[in-house]
Formats: structure tokens, C-alpha cells, sequence
């Protein structure tokens, strides 16, 4: 498989019956997308699950795909937002046990990974519980541009909003956070760009 | 303080995970795509059907053309946690599995029950629910019921609870033992 084909013309050989193709798109994005879910979900395992479910909603709305660029990771971390929303019902649509059978025994499982891990998810479920005080759409802003690097133009692709939104929608998000524990107090600070990181 | 610029760091998904996950959506992905060429196959069977039936007028020309589509999606069975088809394809009491069968073989009622009964021995289904658990780690084997395999209008195999009644029941013919 061309390493050097687009996302989007991956996506259109998949459709075209190329299994690679599609087994490619999840190779060169899931870790994008796993660490995205991780990041709205607090749990690793719950994350995997979550990954899986993008890339089963992104098989079944391919005809609807939207890229940036001939890039279709702004979209699937739209379509990761609403699977992590809507996680229990997703689950059901498709049969989960498909993707929970347990790994080989051959599965490395090294202790300090198992510890690290557990550090990263008690870690994340802190910062989740001060985002929780945003509405959703600032959530999503937060955790798109914030969390994951998107740039203000991509996190508007993937939420399907005008640019300016994401713009005003975290500017909220600062000075509500702000406004929660004034003289600077705020637990969790939103400092790390103007413009978004670009992917 | 919280910052976010020190979040968690980015960490890949386990590589014996992300493969059977992977090798997953490539078989979801060619299953969706599967039934449309064999739909159309089948509407053009039906065709030539008709077409026979008016040339010939020869009843056994229809009936071979006519007869359904039994070709096996061989890797997939079904195993549902009561004897009950309600929900049909896409939200039936239980959950389907991908299972690896030699390219030229048979599907057997055996090897198709005991990868049901391993999701069952591992807690992952529980009896009318269509919900599934999360694996329950090394804890006791959870019960197993007594489970028959049968074979679905579509070619998959569903292992449903219950005896060598049960598919008959249904109005499904046995899984070849």
C-alpha cells in the first residue's frame, strides 16, 4: 500500500473493495483517535473500545466523509466525539464482543506500563472533572484544540461549526473557568495557544 | 494546578490489540460491502429465472435458479443469549463473533458452539440481555448453558440456548454437526 497515498484517496479505494486500504486508515490514525477518546473518556480500555466504534462509524458514514486537506483526522475526532457521547448506544449498534475478546497470551503486559497507565487515567479523570464545569460545545473546543492539536480551522471541520465559534467558544471556556476561582486560581489552565496547534 | 499542556502522554494502543481490532473493521468492512455483489447477483439470477420459466416453461429451471442464496458468510457466528430471532440482524439479544475456518471447509456446529461458550464461560454474555460484559479477568468460569448451533436464511451460524429442538422451533435448519 502507497504510503503516500491521501486519507481520502485511501478511503475511496477501501470503498472500492480494498480491505488494506481501510486496515491502512486505522494504522496511520488510530493512535490519533485513541488518545483523542482517552482524553474525553479518562480510561484506556474504555478508549480502545471507543477507537474501534469511530472507525466502524467512519466505515458506515464514508459516503459523507469530510476532509481538510485530503486529511480525514479532523473529521474522525468529530465522529470520536459523538461515539464517546453516545458510547453505550454505539456499543449496541455494533456487536462489541467483537473487539473485547481477549488479546493473545502472548500480549506483553509489563508491570510499570500497567502503573503508568493507571496514573495517566486517575490524572485525566481530574482534568475531566474541572472541564466539566464547560458546556458542552466548549468541551469540544477544549478537547479539539487543546488536547488533541488541532488548529482552529481543523477543529471546525470537525465539529461542523464556523471558525469564529471555536474561537469564541474557548474564549469562553478561559473565562469561565476563570471566573470559578478568580485571582488566577483556576485548577486547570488553558494557556497553551492563540491559533492551535496545526497537526 | 492542572495544566493541560502537561497532560497524560500520548500512548499507542497495545500492538496485539490494535491488530485484532484492525483485522476486525477489515472484516466488517468486507462484509458491508459482500451482500451488495451478492444481491445483485442474486436479482440477476432471478432474471434469468423468469426468463427460463417464459422460454421453457421447465419448473426445474426456475427452482434452481430460484433457490435462495446459501452461500456461508463462513467466519461470523452469531451467538445470541436467548432462543429468540426478535431484533433481527442489527439489534438481536446477543452479539456476533469472527471465527477463522479453513477456506474450503466446513462450518461445524461444534467448533461454532464453543466459541460462543468461551464468551459465556468469560462472563461477556448473560442470559436476555443484549448487552455485553466486559471480560471478567481470571475469576471463576461463569455458567454455560446448554446451546445448540443453527444456520440464519443468510448463511451465518447462530448459537442460540437451548436443545436440538430449538432451531427447529425457529424455523431454522441444524448447523451440520
Amino acid at each position: 500500500m502507497d504510503e503516500s497515498l491521501r486519507d481520502v484517496d485511501l478511503l475511496a479505494l477501501a470503498v472500492e473493495g480494498r480491505g488494506d486500504a481501510f486496515g491502512q486508515l486505522f494504522r496511520r490514525h488510530a493512535t490519533v483517535v485513541y488518545n483523542h477518546c482517552f482524553r474525553r473518556l479518562g480510561s484506556w480500555s474504555a478508549a480502545e473500545d471507543a477507537t474501534s466504534l469511530v472507525f466502524l462509524e467512519m466505515w458506515r458514514r464514508r459516503d459523507r466523509a469530510v476532509h481538510f486537506e485530503g486529511s480525514l483526522v479532523p473529521w474522525l475526532l468529530g465522529v470520536a466525539n459523538n461515539v464517546v457521547r453516545n458510547l453505550h448506544r454505539a456499543r449496541r449498534r455494533y456487536d462489541a464482543a467483537l473487539f473485547r475478546i481477549p488479546p493473545p497470551s502472548a500480549e506483553p503486559d509489563p508491570a510499570d506500563d500497567v502503573a503508568q497507565r493507571l496514573d495517566d487515567e486517575s490524572r485525566m479523570r481530574a482534568v475531566l472533572r474541572e472541564l466539566s464545569r464547560l458546556n458542552r460545545g466548549e468541551q469540544d473546543v477544549v478537547a479539539m484544540v487543546l488536547m488533541s492539536g488541532l488548529s482552529y480551522a481543523e477543529a471546525a471541520t470537525a465539529l461542523d461549526i464556523p471558525i469564529g465559534t471555536v474561537r469564541s467558544r474557548l474564549a469562553r471556556a478561559r473565562k469561565r473557568l476563570e471566573s470559578a476561582f478568580p485571582a488566577g486560581r483556576a485548577p486547570v489552565r488553558l494557556s497553551p495557544c492563540d491559533e492551535g496547534a496545526t497537526r | 494546578m492542572i495544566d493541560l499542556a502537561e497532560l497524560p502522554p500520548e500512548r499507542k494502543m497495545p500492538a496485539a490489540h490494535a491488530q485484532l481490532r484492525r483485522e476486525a473493521l477489515e472484516r466488517h468492512a468486507a462484509a458491508s460491502l459482500a451482500p451488495r455483489s451478492r444481491r445483485v447477483t442474486y436479482r440477476l439470477v432471478v432474471v434469468a429465472a423468469g426468463a427460463s420459466v417464459l422460454m421453457f416453461g421447465g419448473a426445474a429451471a426456475a427452482y434452481v435458479a430460484l433457490k435462495p442464496a446459501t452461500v456461508p458468510v463462513a467466519d461470523q457466528t452469531r451467538c445470541y443469549t436467548r432462543a429468540s430471532l426478535k431484533g433481527g440482524d442489527h439489534d438481536f439479544y446477543g452479539t456476533t463473533v469472527g471465527q477463522a475456518v479453513p477456506a474450503a471447509g466446513q462450518r461445524k456446529a461444534e467448533a461454532a458452539v464453543e466459541i460462543c461458550a468461551a464468551l459465556w464461560r468469560q462472563g461477556l454474555l448473560t442470559a436476555g440481555s443484549k448487552e455485553v460484559g466486559l471480560p471478567a479477568g481470571k475469576s471463576a468460569d461463569h455458567p454455560v448453558p446448554a446451546l445448540v448451533a443453527c444456520t440464519l436464511d443468510n448463511g451465518v451460524a447462530a448459537v442460540l440456548p437451548g436443545d436440538e429442538r430449538t432451531c427447529a422451533r425457529l424455523g431454522l435448519p441444524r448447523l451440520q454437526e
